[in-house]
């Protein structure tokens, strides 16, 4: 093979491998890259090095959530991904907290039954571990709103990656439904990893997103503590539900909330909804369990026990096919605005 | 992007273009040669950087030549990359003498071109 067929043959290699980035951002950069590429090709080299590839793909990733040079689809995307991360990291510390504050209190009232229901000290210590973890999910949230966003990323992917993985080995006790948290969780990590990429713009108006944390954690304790009081008052011989009691409390006002605020912002603009909508999205793997549950006759769940049999897994499915609808609708209708929008004719 | 969290490939990506403008292979090399072949930037890195510092104004493209039959886009730094890139320095160089005043303080022997520079730092 002579040297121009051989500088041929790794100039289309480069071309495939190039195929990986955006459309109109090849058209504007993939010659300039190409040249680049070949320039720094040694002498009888012919295929891309994983080290080449591996770093296009990287950009090609950057380039579809919204880095400088992305089109306007792609820091859409970002946005969106953004706003997932930081919905879904303030969702699961609720969701979490309010069963680690439960939980205190089960370990606070009843120690020791608390010990004797788990098999060895050790793993008693490691849930009291996990239980404390959620506080890393709003450490996360407001390392990343506040444009601490490595530190954010690292605690973000982090945590909802180990509780993904944690759910996979059932070892997770706030896992009412593996399936769903483990999908969750994957798509928050993914969601805080992609879209807080380097080059991204931090949140705007921090202090409105802090509030709004705030506003949002203060109503859902209200409410699960609420819920924890009234267990104490008429089931005082057993505290051992009073996590679940705060979760399926908490639990439910979350999407619920989530669901009224993107049809607020629906009028806006499609990010909300679009973000929340996605959050949503792996929350539907519930629907199956409790179809099979409900087809085998199974309604009890196991942590719940007498207080809700036969409610909890169908309640909790059709509670969320609403929560996605409402999203849905909302998505639909904002994109639809936004279109008119676009369209209309100045008087 | 905040002047304490620009990395040390965005530094010697703008040192590259201090003197001329340069194409993507010629700012990889430059970089290379400025950090003694310790920085081998990859093209994804390149251009990624290449676009995040033309979207902040810190560089140009300067034109294109056709070379070879090859597309050759050259980046100049421009002003305001070129005051940015004065003030990361600066701030290195106080980072810099201020360690080395330490190490030298405790007795700590500098490697390289810091041990034999005397106590100038």
């Amino acid at each position: 093979m002579s040297a121009k067929q051989g500088t041929d043959m790794l100039a289309a290699r480069y071309r495939r491998v190039l195929m990986v980035l955006p459309a109109a951002y090849r058209e504007r950069r993939g010659e300039e890259m190409l040249s680049t590429l070949l320039d720094g090709a040694a002498d009888g080299k012919r295929r891309p090095s994983l080290a080449e590839a591996s770093s296009l793909a990287a950009l090609a990733i950057r380039l579809r959530v919204g880095a400088p040079g992305a089109s306007r689809r792609a820091v859409a995307t970002g946005e969106v991904l953004r706003r997932t991360a930081l919905a879904g990291l303030l969702a699961f510390g609720l969701w979490h907290g309010t069963g680690a504050v439960g939980n205190l209190v089960v370990i606070a009232s009843e120690r020791s039954q608390y010990f004797q229901n788990t098999p060895g000290s050790t793993v008693a210590w490691w849930l009291t571990l996990v239980f404390g973890l959620p506080l890393v999910y709003f450490g996360a949230f407001i390392a990343l709103v506040l444009g601490r966003r490595r530190l954010g990323r690292f605690l973000g992917v982090a945590q909802a990656g180990f509780v993904a993985a944690a759910s996979v080995q059932d070892r997770y006790p706030a896992t009412s439904d593996m399936a769903a948290v483990f999908a969750t969780s994957l798509m928050i990590a993914l969601a805080t990893g992609l879209g807080f990429h380097r080059g991204s713009p931090r949140p705007a108006a921090p202090g409105r997103w802090l509030s709004g944390m705030i506003g949002v954690a203060g109503v859902v304790f209200i409410v699960s503590g609420a819920a924890i009081g009234m267990h104490l008052d008429g089931h005082s011989g057993d505290t051992r539900v009073i996590d679940v009691i705060a979760q399926i409390n908490a639990g439910p006002l979350v999407p619920g909330l989530a669901a009224v605020f993107g049809l607020v912002r629906a009028r806006r603009s499609p990010i909300w909804p679009a973000a929340l909508f996605i959050l949503g999205l792996p929350g539907l793997l519930i629907v199956p369990r409790a179809l099979i549950h409900y087809a085998q006759g199974n309604y009890e769940n196991v942590f719940i026990g007498d207080l809700f049999r036969g409610a909890a897994w169908p309640g909790m499915a059709v509670y969320m096919l609403i929560t996605e609808a409402v999203l849905a609708t909302a998505l639909v209708w904002s994109l639809y605005l936004r279109r008119a929008r676009a369209t209309a004719v100045p008087a | 992007m905040n002047t304490s969290t620009r990395t040390e490939q965005v530094f010697l990506i703008l040192t590259a273009l201090v003197d001329r403008p340069r194409h993507g292979y010629g700012i990889v090399q430059e970089v290379a040669r400025l950090s003694d072949g310790q920085m081998k930037l990859k093209v994804g890195t390149l251009y990624g950087a290449l676009d995040r510092l033309t979207g902040e104004g810190l560089l140009a493209p300067d034109r294109d030549e056709i070379e070879g039959g090859r597309l050759r886009r050259y980046y100049r730094l421009t002003e305001q990359g070129a005051a940015a890139l004065a003030e990361d320095a600066e701030r290195l160089a106080s980072h810099a003498a201020l360690a080395t005043r330490r190490l030298r303080e405790r007795g700590i022997p500098l490697p390289g071109k810091l041990g034999t520079a005397g106590g100038a730092a």
